[in-house]
């Protein structure tokens, strides 16, 4: 029996795959039994790690021979297993942490009722017998009656991200019609939008940022229930920590945003943060140093020769580039651009419903938009000029723009946001210098200490910030999933072992192969007989052939006689003699798989199986 | 007199061979040596073969390598990204080697994240890690991706990848490109992709030079270009260099040829080594029947 079922596998799985190999409908046969293989190989990986402890800590235990080699054995293997399976010492991973919410734990079943969500609608059966998307699995019912579905019944509020793959699952607008109606119910009250969610996968209930007194009252006034007063307490109690942070240095016009004048707070040289620290907090933080704009050619001119008045000074072409690059920047006309054409009125892209609507009343051909009753808006003379006066003014600051053109003439707020969006692209003044002193010191080009300071001071107060508000953003923030990172995580100990152990002792052994190579070819690499001269003969063109050395001696052969070259000789001999070679050993070696398979197959050869002695 | 050199020669102590081995390898690395290379025909298909595609086609990155070879292999490697990249070829990279992944990651940092910013993980590009299984993933893969790939090497479901989402199995891709360091490798590759599927799958590899002799078998049907070791690559490496990159290239995208200078040197000691060899050997035979 021992003997026999691993027999019946290996010949169930050889006869499935040979069937596949010559009938394509049974394909997948072939792909279940290799993916069998593979959870199979994972197990010998594990018998494979067992059995290397077993052989090594016995020649430990017995004192063999180069027992101390086992004991380093098992070590690195025992080392290397602990910090890669345990993941010690690396974060977790960025993309799954959702930093800036807390969760509290809230099973899908303990939801309040107010928060079941029912549509009714009366739609085709088929869409209840095709399978869901992943995300709306759990939480979405599809109740039928009379082969119709007549309700569906949604627990939990509905993401966009849910509501979106919804739509998506079916093209028909009856379909969508009934989830847009359904994710219009249920979605977050607006008084909690971006501030609560339900994430029914993991079964919690996520805050963003603060949950304010306000906002806990109108949780709790949706039941009164043991588990759900229980997980909204616990959300605020959660996002009320305290968290203090010492900075290092703060830039010289830093001031807390107002919108976040009551979480956060300044005192002396550090920050105190109640509750984590959004992404949205991060990037208003961060988002304080003024971005590189157009320069007036004084201001251009005044900035090159203050850099060239440092120790060091500047070459003509170091000069000639410098202005160049401080003249890369946007300009008033493409701004003005940018401004008309967001102040065009867009179309306005009609809902499911009705578009349903238009379908049942006869319309044939559906045009997924209407035209917008909104005006166009064209910036005016008056706006231009302002524009075009004081983009270059260095002096004037450009977070006002908005508010100053906006009493100038119409404005709305499609223009707003482009203009916010076209002021972000444009680099920091750190930034830019950083990219300037590369651009100056490429080649033979140098810069001075002094230069490199002046020049790089912005990007170093902006770089230090940066990094001290995201050690602030993982500091005030509750870890939730620990084992998410890489195994591989830069800066890891198992990152440390494979950096710095495995990949120079691997390639180190590889290497030596030269020394013992060369070794060979003096002391074994003889030409007794005719058959050992040929094989010298073509190791010396072949290794010739391979390097600059047999293009450099071919240059003496004659143009008219290419044959003789010697790396088209060698191509004759690696593509012709070779592969001619090559090519009956792999009939060959093709025919003894064939034999050896079909004897496997048919339990005539079971050596593979072991003695069966143990 | 005569007799004892030669003698002496004959069991010179293997030390001094290893010296001037370290020698021969060491000085062109530090004088920098560097020599011209002339593209061969089978470098010249890889390139060609890369060339044909159109911006926005799917190619497979199958780095089936590890540390050991990614002194032979690594500089392929890297011109195979750069030329992907500059095709604005959609890559998506695997391996059948448990530390391959850290080669691919190597070559991405190298290549994408330095000079090719503007590629987004998901929509350019995507690492899609190792599986073990031998030629048994390159079998399920050309039928289905998704039985084995269920998320990509950073944990991420494979469906939520936008480049991912219209993949169905390695026959969508336009090109395999492969650099094998053993097995498995671009055997298991022409075998299980190009060979079952001769109408759909087209495949280049690069490999070690142990390997390369077993592959020529398969040019040019199953294996549309072959790069063999360092020479191929550095072959390879002018081609990528000289169309795509302006001015002088980084040493990142020149270390094939950078590679070339030690091996030239060192090739030559070896033929020399032969022959002091067989002369010494001729000599001894000589001596003995006096």
């Amino acid at each position: 029996m021992k003997r026999t079922v691993p027999l019946l596998i290996a010949a169930c799985c050889g006869v499935v795959l040979i069937i596949t190999a010559f009938i394509p409908a049974t394909v997948s046969w072939g792909e279940t039994a290799t993916v069998w293989f593979d959870i199979l190989a994972a197990i010998a990986f594990v018998l494979g790690g067992g059995n290397l402890l077993k052989i090594h800590l016995k020649k430990v235990s017995d004192r063999a021979a180069g027992w101390a080699y086992s004991l380093i054995t098992v070590l690195a293997f025992l080392i290397t297993l602990t910090i890669g399976l345990t993941k010690w010492s690396v974060p977790p991973a960025t993309d799954q942490e959702r930093y800036g919410e807390t969760f509290a734990t809230l099973p899908l079943d303990d939801l309040p009722k107010s928060l079941t969500f029912t549509e009714q609608v009366d739609l085709d059966a088929k869409y209840a017998r095709e399978e869901l998307p992943d995300s709306v699995k759990r939480q979405l019912q599809l109740k039928q009656e009379n082969d119709r579905i007549v309700s569906l019944i949604f627990r939990g509020w509905m993401k966009p991200g849910q509501a979106q793959e919804l739509l998506a699952a079916h093209q028909n607008l009856e379909w969508q019609s009934a989830i847009e109606s359904l994710a219009e119910k249920a979605a977050v009250p607006k008084s909690m939008r971006g501030k609560v969610i339900y994430h029914a996968d993991h079964e919690v209930l996520s805050a963003a940022g603060v949950l304010t007194e306000n906002g806990e009252k109108e949780l709790l006034a949706m039941e009164a229930s043991d588990n759900w007063d229980e997980a909204v307490r616990t959300l605020t109690e959660k996002t009320h920590r305290k968290t203090t942070f010492q900075l290092r240095e703060i830039p010289a016009h830093f001031k807390i945003p107002e919108q976040f004048a009551g979480q956060v707070k300044l005192v002396d040289q550090s920050l105190e943060l109640t509750g984590p620290l959004t992404p949205a907090m991060q990037n208003a933080f961060t988002n304080i140093f003024p971005r590189s704009r157009p320069m007036s050619k004084k201001d251009t001119k005044d900035f090159v020769q203050k850099v060239a008045t440092l120790d060091g000074g500047l070459t003509k072409e170091q000069k000639q580039l410098f202005t160049a690059l401080l003249g890369v920047s946007w300009n008033a006309d493409q701004l003005i651009a940018v401004l008309d054409e967001a102040g065009k009125s867009k179309p306005v892209i009609k809902t499911y419903r009705e578009l349903l609507k238009e379908k049942q009343s006869g319309v044939r051909e559906l045009e997924p938009t209407k035209p917008s009753t909104a005006p166009d808006i064209k910036l005016n003379k008056q706006q231009i000029k302002f524009i075009r006066d004081n983009v270059d003014n260095q002096q004037y600051d450009l977070g006002n723009l908005a508010g100053d053109l906006k009493e100038r003439g119409d404005w709305n707020t499609s223009q707003q946001q482009a203009l916010g969006k076209f002021l972000q692209k444009a680099p920091t003044i750190g930034a830019r210098n950083k990219l300037i002193c590369l651009a100056l010191t490429k080649g033979k080009s140098k810069l001075s200490d002094a230069q490199y300071s002046y020049l790089l001071e912005p990007y170093r107060v902006e770089h230090l910030w940066n990094g001290q508000i995201y050690d602030l953003l993982v500091k005030s923030h509750e870890v939730k999933y620990p084992w998410s990172g890489a195994y591989l995580q830069t800066g890891s100990p198992f990152w440390f072992a494979y950096e710095y152990a495995f990949k120079p002792l691997t390639a180190t052994m590889f290497s030596l192969l030269a020394f013992y190579v060369a070794s060979a070819a003096f002391r074994a690499f003889r030409a007794k007989n005719f058959e050992a001269f040929l094989l010298l003969g073509t190791a010396f063109i072949v290794l010739l052939g391979r390097t600059f050395a047999g293009a450099w001696l071919s240059s003496l052969v004659p143009d008219t006689l290419p044959m003789l070259r010697v790396e088209n000789i060698t191509i004759f001999i690696m593509s012709v003699v070779n592969t001619a070679g090559n090519r009956a050993i792999m009939i060959g070696i093709s025919l003894g798989i064939v034999s050896t398979s079909l004897k496997i197959l048919l339990g005539v050869d079971r050596s593979y199986l072991g003695s069966g002695e143990d | 007199m005569g007799i004892a050199i030669i003698e002496k020669l004959a069991s010179l102590d293997r030390r001094w061979i290893f010296l001037l081995m370290f020698l021969a390898v060491a000085i062109p690395i530090l004088l920098e040596l560097e020599f011209p290379e002339k593209p061969t025909l089978l470098a010249q298909d890889v390139f060609d073969e890369i060339e044909k595609l159109e911006p926005g086609d799917k190619v497979l990155l199958a780095f089936d390598y590890d540390p050991a070879s990614e002194g032979e292999l690594g500089p392929m490697a890297t011109s195979f990204i750069l030329h992907c990249a500059n095709k604005k070829l959609k890559m998506y990279f695997l391996s059948l080697f448990p530390v391959g992944p850290q080669m691919v990651e190597d070559g991405i940092t190298k290549v994408i994240l330095t000079d090719f910013p503007d590629l987004v993980y998901g929509e350019d590009y995507v690492n899609l890690g190792y599986k073990p299984g031998y030629e048994g993933v390159i079998k399920v893969i050309m039928t289905d991706l998704r039985e084995l790939y269920t998320t990509d090497a950073r944990g991420q479901n494979i469906d939520q990848i936008p480049m991912c989402q219209d993949v169905e199995n390695v026959q969508d891709m336009k090109l395999i490109l492969n650099v094998s360091a053993g097995y498995p490798g671009s055997k298991e590759w022409v075998q299980y992709g190009a060979t079952a599927y001769p109408d759909k799958v087209k495949m280049v590899a690069g490999v070690t030079g142990v390997q390369a002799p077993y592959m020529y078998p398969y040019v040019p049907k199953q294996l549309k270009g072959l790069l063999g070791a360092i020479k191929g690559a550095a072959e390879y490496e002018t081609l990528v260099n000289e169309k795509y990159v302006e001015g002088e290239p980084k040493p990142e995208y020149r270390e094939g040829v950078r590679r070339m200078g030690p091996q030239l040197i060192a090739h030559l000691l070896m033929i020399f080594l032969i022959l002091a060899g067989n002369i010494l050997f001729f000599l001894q035979k000589r001596i003995q029947r006096l």
